[in-house]
Order: C-alpha cells, then structure tokens, then sequence
C-alpha cells in the first residue's frame, strides 16, 4: 500500500466549508486523504486540535476560513491566523514544519477549495509521513 | 455523644496500608495540628481547601476520599510540608493521589491552555520525533554540538508560541551569553526532550519515565561533565526525581545560578556594568523548598555591582507560590494569590527577580491583564537575564 499524506482540514461553517461543499457539488476532484473538520469559525481554532491531529498521526493540517473582511463573527479569521502563527512556532520546534497551513475560500469558491487542498497534498507528500505516526505504512 | 475520631498517627506498619499515596504520608504521622492550612496559600483565597481535612479523610476513607476539586486545587508549592511538625510530605502525597487516581476520573487533569501543554510532553515522549528547537539562538552566540557543558533549555524553545505576553526565549540567550563570555561553549542538543515535571506532577508516571529515560540516553552518551539549566523545574527534576528512574548521573547537574556564583569566585566571570535597579527575589518553589537551593540566586544578586536587593518579608521555606503549579490550577482564585504577592514585592522594589521561567510567566501573565486591585509599577525579570545585563 502506498502512502498517501492525510490532512487534517479544519473548515469554517460559512465560508470553508462551504466551499468544501460546493466542490463536492460540482464534481470536483481533490485528495481522498483531505478529512474536513466543520468548526464554526476559525478563530475557535484551538492550539490544542493543531497538536493532536499531529500526534494522532495526520500528516498535514490545514485550515481553512474566510478571506480577510467576510468573516461572519467580523474578526476570528484574524484571530485565527494571529493563533496559528504563534502555534506555528511551536510546530516548527517539533520538526514538523511546513505541515500547518491556513488559506481562505469564500462559499462560492468550490475550485479555490480543491486546488487548496490538491496543494497542500502536494507540499505534505514532499515532507514524506509524519515521524510522530508509530507505524507508517511501507 | 459522639465518639472522637483517632487519627492513626504514624502507622506502625507503612506496608499494611495499601495505598501507595498513603504510605508516603504515613511514613510521617500527621497530627492534625492545622499548621498546614493557615500556611497554604490556597487556603487563605479558598477557606473551604484544607491540606489537614484531605489527610483526615484519606485516612478515614481508606485512601479514595479525596474529593477531584482538593486533588487538583493543591499547587505542591510545599508550603504546608515546611511549616509541618513531623514534616508530611504533602505534595508528594498529592502527586502520588494524582496517579493513582488520574485514570479513574470523570475527566483528564486540568491542564490550563486546553490541554496544550500537557500534549506537547505527550509528543516529546514518542520515538521518531526529529526536533528543530534551536531556532530561537540568534547571531553571536556559541553552542557546541559536543563539549562538557550542556545547556539543557527544557521547554522555553515551545512557551513563546504559547504565552505571547513574555519573551522566554531571552533567558536562553541569556544563559548562553554567560556561558561564552565565561569561555564555555554550551552544548544545546536537538535531541533534548521535555524534562517531564509537568508530566509527573499531573499524575502521568508512565510519560514522565519515558521522557526521562529518553533525556539520560542522549545526557550520558555525551560525555559531558556538566550539565546547567535555567529552570528550576528542570533542575529539580534532573538532580532530584531522575535519579530515582535512571540511577545516580555520572555527571553534575546545576542550577544556572550555582554556575554564575562558581564562575565569579573563580575570576572567569566579572560583571562589568553597573545594574542600577531595586529588586527583590521571588524563591521558586522548585527551586527553594523542593530542591533546597535558596543562596545561590541570592549571591548572583549581591554579585551585581549597583544593585540594590531588598528582600520581601515571606521568604526562603515560607517563600509564598506564584500561583500556578505545573499549569494545572490556574483561576479567579490564583489571581488573588498572585495580587498577594505582586503587593508584596511591589512595597519593597520595582523589580521582581525569580529564578524560574515558569514564575515570570504565571507573574507576567497576572500583569498582562487587568488586575485585582491596581498595583504600582513592577516589572518581573528572570535571574539569568539581569545577570546578563551586568556584563556590559
């Protein structure tokens, strides 16, 4: 069985989510190993979540929220990046840099949505399988 | 009329209890004088915490009584042991309680910051792990990949993405500069793991031995002769509870302070530049009453030229918590402490010295928000970094 990057996709009610939905809708292909999280909002983005989809052995985590401006409760997606900026830091020391990213897509943006996802895939596969993971697949 | 309750005082037979938290505490009989209640500074915030009535009712209910709230309120600060009698080792106690009991809880230790801090131990403890912790070393200064010294930075790489309010990082740097301006080339190794105090204080052995037996590996095959830390957690740690899962180091594990204080007296260290500021020292509780290190922070101080240190008036054993013990227990409750003891050393100095990263940031933490009651302008400064100032 060959490896294929499991990302964690933590996606906002309104926008990421949405726009997750909206490339399911229009028939949309993106990696298999993309398993969204629905949250509200980006800004109830726990540090904690970040950490443990690493430790539970995802390879990637990927959030995805609204663009600058359109965020539903005015500001969490600001929030949100202030949050996964400083979380980064902490990712980095573990040696797993590179391995959390933010991005935005409006509810329309289905394609912004896959290509993000397709992407990010992309990057984690270059990184290889997450050390924290205790048996990787050959 | 009722009968008396009769407190088995120093049981006979340590192995006919069954409990293993219970045995710790019978090793000493507890005599129910209550010193320990009004020295507690958990108890002067919350009159309803009582350190006697949680070893009356271990006793009397044969070891599972502690009720979930007195488990984790307990901050194992070890005021209540230092003004015992028959000197009750209560945090030990407590933290044996934890483990016992941290399985059969509703819910998980109240790890503060969601459980963040807790997760990170977690992760130091798996094998593969590849870290990436030096980043935080800036230009100038000289690390080593092998030597005699090693600089063990133990979490302070991870609490600056954490808590955004104090730069931990600078007492690193700090440690360094010393380190290289005294000639010694510090080793800062990738493969250092967590030292796991906060691991084993919330009840988790299992990760703590891990962690430990991961940190000895890559200590002794070093070969270095030394080994010196900022933190008093680590330095408690690594001197006193590693030796009891990995055997006796073969080498010497110091506390940053002990460093500074044996290279002034051997002339390989000379503060040049006057410090003119009034401070005062907060003892950490690691530090001071479990690691019975009072004076060496102390002479770091007096060995500052320009300084003026005043001290507060609870020090050394009877040295009052910052609040926080092992991010476990921190609420509206800690911040009354934490008042306490800013108005404390806001009435005698300006500046707040501790030893402990840890102290300065549950005390910077307190400042960073509103206060109970306004306090006059106080700065909290870590040991290593003022010691660094003086260099010039």
């Amino acid at each position: 069985m060959t490896w294929e990057p499991q990302i964690a996709a933590f996606c906002c009610n309104w926008c990421g989510y949405a726009a997750a939905d909206q490339a399911g809708a229009a028939k949309m292909e993106y990696p298999a190993g993309v398993k969204i999280v629905r949250l509200m909002c980006t800004g109830m983005m726990d540090p904690y979540y970040v950490l443990r989809a690493f430790e539970r052995g995802f390879d990637g985590v990927l959030v995805v929220g609204c663009h600058v401006g359109s965020c539903h409760y005015k500001s969490g997606n600001l929030q949100a990046k202030e949050q996964l900026d400083r979380v980064d830091r902490v990712v980095r020391a573990l040696g797993l840099g590179g391995r959390l990213a933010m991005t935005a897509a409006s509810a329309a943006e289905g394609n912004v949505f896959a290509d993000a996802a397709r992407d990010f895939t992309e990057k984690v596969r270059k990184l290889g399988p997450n050390p924290l993971r205790q048996a990787v697949p050959a | 009329m009722t009968e008396a309750v009769v407190i088995p005082v120093g049981v006979s037979e340590p192995s006919a209890a069954p409990d293993a938290a219970l045995r710790t505490l019978a090793q000493e009989g507890c005599i129910q004088c209550n010193k320990c209640t009004f020295a507690c500074p958990v108890h002067r915030v919350d009159v309803l915490f009582s350190p006697r009535k949680v070893i009356l009712q271990a006793y009397l209910g044969g070891g599972d009584d502690v009720t979930e709230r007195d488990l984790w309120a307990c901050l194992t600060c070890g005021e209540c042991q230092a003004v015992c009698p028959t000197q009750v080792p209560y945090p030990a106690f407590i933290r044996e309680k934890r483990e016992k009991l941290r399985d059969v809880m509703d819910r998980a230790a109240p790890c503060k910051h969601g459980g963040f801090k807790d997760l990170v131990a977690e992760i130091m403890a798996k094998p593969n792990l590849m870290q990436d912790r030096r980043q935080w070393i800036g230009d100038g200064l000289k690390v080593a990949d092998t030597g005699d010294t090693i600089y063990f930075t133990g979490c302070m790489p991870y609490l600056d993405g954490i808590f955004s309010y104090c730069d931990s990082a600078e007492i690193g740097r700090a440690a360094i500069r010393i380190m290289n301006a005294a000639g010694i080339v510090p080793v800062v190794s990738n493969l250092e793991r967590c030292c796991g105090h906060d691991a084993l204080w919330n009840g988790k052995r299992e990760t703590f031995e891990t962690l430990a037996k991961r940190n000895a590996k890559w200590i002794v095959d070093s070969g270095a002769k030394r080994l010196v830390t900022a933190c008093a957690e680590c330095y408690y740690m690594l001197k006193h509870e590693y030796p009891k899962v990995i055997g006796p180091w073969p080498l010497e594990v110091l506390h940053m302070s002990e460093l500074i204080g044996e290279l002034v007296k051997d002339g390989r260290l000379t503060f040049a530049k006057p410090v003119p500021l009034l401070v005062t020292y907060q003892d950490p509780c690691r530090l001071g009453r479990h690691a019975k290190e009072y004076d060496a922070p102390r002479e770091v101080l007096q060995a500052i030229p320009g300084l003026t240190f005043v001290e507060m008036d609870r020090v050394r054993e009877n040295s009052m918590c910052c609040g926080v013990g092992a991010y476990s227990n921190c609420d509206a409750q800690t911040k009354f402490m934490q008042q306490e003891r800013l108005e404390e050393a806001a009435s005698k100095a300006d500046h707040m010295v501790t030893a402990c990263p840890h102290c300065r940031i549950h005390f910077s933490c307190y400042l960073d928000g509103k206060p109970v009651d306004p306090l006059p302008p106080l700065k909290i400064v870590d040991l290593t970094v003022l010691a660094a100032q003086a260099l010039g």
